[in-house]
């Protein structure tokens, strides 16, 4: 009796709207919505892309121009890292993840926890394949500029490279705040933003089965 | 999508509208309201449409998609998708002869008791009022027929325990 009486409740439920559509302008704004959203993730994905390239040319000129072999050799170790760095987010893009929403309720959640779980990891170890390798590149790189008096140094160069020991000092100091900042940032994205997300699906996972 | 996969999809709309308001008016929870993830919804069936096989029922793989929609607008992440522009192309309109005050309130009563379920049984119940056969229930969420039929005995109780005492 109840069964029935809850069954007509739910059922009516959809009868307080009257749906339509205009298939030809919903198919055009489906085709538009698609475009802007992959745009979108696109350029999420590639901004922190075109940041790598700008240091890989910057440090790329200066490894080319610098007579110093230990700053040469910070350099390119730089390079490395932000080809690393371009290779890290490639591979753990955003646009990569397929959403998969039309596999079953257990398996769409559990797809949805191994991305976030991922990015966990990805933002948590932060520290090792990223930062550290650029601070130490870095940090070869300032140290190793000598006395620039006896070469000729373009003046474009001259002006960037860390000469004396007090902008050797400031630059080393400026990066050890950045790369602070870099691990602290990442840390609490996994903390506040990431974490309690998979407890939510764990939560909703564990209902279900249970 | 050409001509008849566009047919296709306008058919499978129109079969299938009810259903996704009912469960969209559910899992809307503000400032997302069902007009949002109803969109959200056709729009993500749209998208997959031409991966469709015919493994499935076009039934069961449509509640896939619209339970799995609702379930990710709930998590804080997704959140922020689906504040997007509605589309001037699907209209909702008050229906006239639905002013019934009464079956309102008795909507909103089964809507808090359902609420009130634990996230993993609310999907389950919500299959369970459609009238969905517990094998296709076990389709559609991954469990088994057996695990469907021993939650629905629990998840029942508890919706008429809930239910029961506000109809009277």
């Amino acid at each position: 009796m109840i069964e029935q009486e809850l069954k007509d409740i739910w059922r009516n439920s959809s009868e307080t709207k009257k749906i339509q559509f205009d298939m030809t302008q919903l198919l055009t704004n489906f085709k538009t919505g698609m475009e802007s959203r992959e745009r979108i993730v696109r350029v999420r994905d590639r901004r922190e892309i075109f940041g790598a390239i700008i240091g890989i040319l910057g440090f790329g000129y200066i490894a080319y121009h610098t007579p110093f072999l230990v700053a040469k050799t910070g350099a390119i170790l730089l390079i490395a890292s932000y080809i690393f760095y371009i290779f890290k987010l490639r591979a753990n893009r955003k646009s990569k993840h397929t959403q998969d929403l039309f596999l079953s309720i257990e398996e769409q959640l559990q797809h949805q926890k191994q991305f976030m779980v991922n990015q966990t990891k990805l933002l948590g170890s932060v520290l090792y394949w990223m930062v550290l390798p650029m601070f130490v590149s870095y940090m070869i790189y300032v140290w190793g500029v000598g006395d620039p008096s006896q070469y000729e140094i373009p003046s474009i160069l001259l002006e960037a490279l860390p000469i004396n020991l007090r902008s050797k000092l400031i630059w080393s100091i400026v990066m050890i705040i950045l790369s602070i900042y870099v691990v602290w940032m990442n840390k609490r994205a996994v903390v506040v933003n990431w974490k309690p997300l998979i407890k939510q699906i764990d939560t909703i996972i564990d209902q279900l089965k249970k | 999508m050409n001509q008849q996969e566009n047919q296709a999809f306008e058919k499978l709309l129109e079969d299938n509208k009810g259903k996704i308001y009912r469960i969209c008016r559910i899992y809307a929870i503000s400032p997302i309201e069902p007009q949002d993830l109803f969109q959200e919804v056709i729009y993500q069936v749209w998208k997959s449409f031409s991966s469709f096989k015919e493994q499935a029922t076009i039934s069961t793989w449509v509640y896939r998609i619209a339970i799995n929609v609702c379930l990710r607008s709930k998590l804080k992440f997704e959140k922020n998708s689906l504040k997007t522009i509605r589309f001037d192309a699907i209209q909702f309109m008050a229906s006239q002869d639905t002013s019934d005050q009464i079956e309102d309130e008795k909507y909103q009563f089964l809507r808090d008791c359902i609420s009130s379920l634990p996230e993993g049984d609310q999907s389950i119940v919500i299959l369970y009022l459609e009238e969905v056969a517990y094998k296709e229930i076990a389709v559609i969420t991954g469990l088994t027929e057996n695990h469907i039929a021993v939650k629905m005995k629990r998840i029942r109780k508890l919706l008429f325990d809930c239910i029961t005492p506000k109809l009277n």
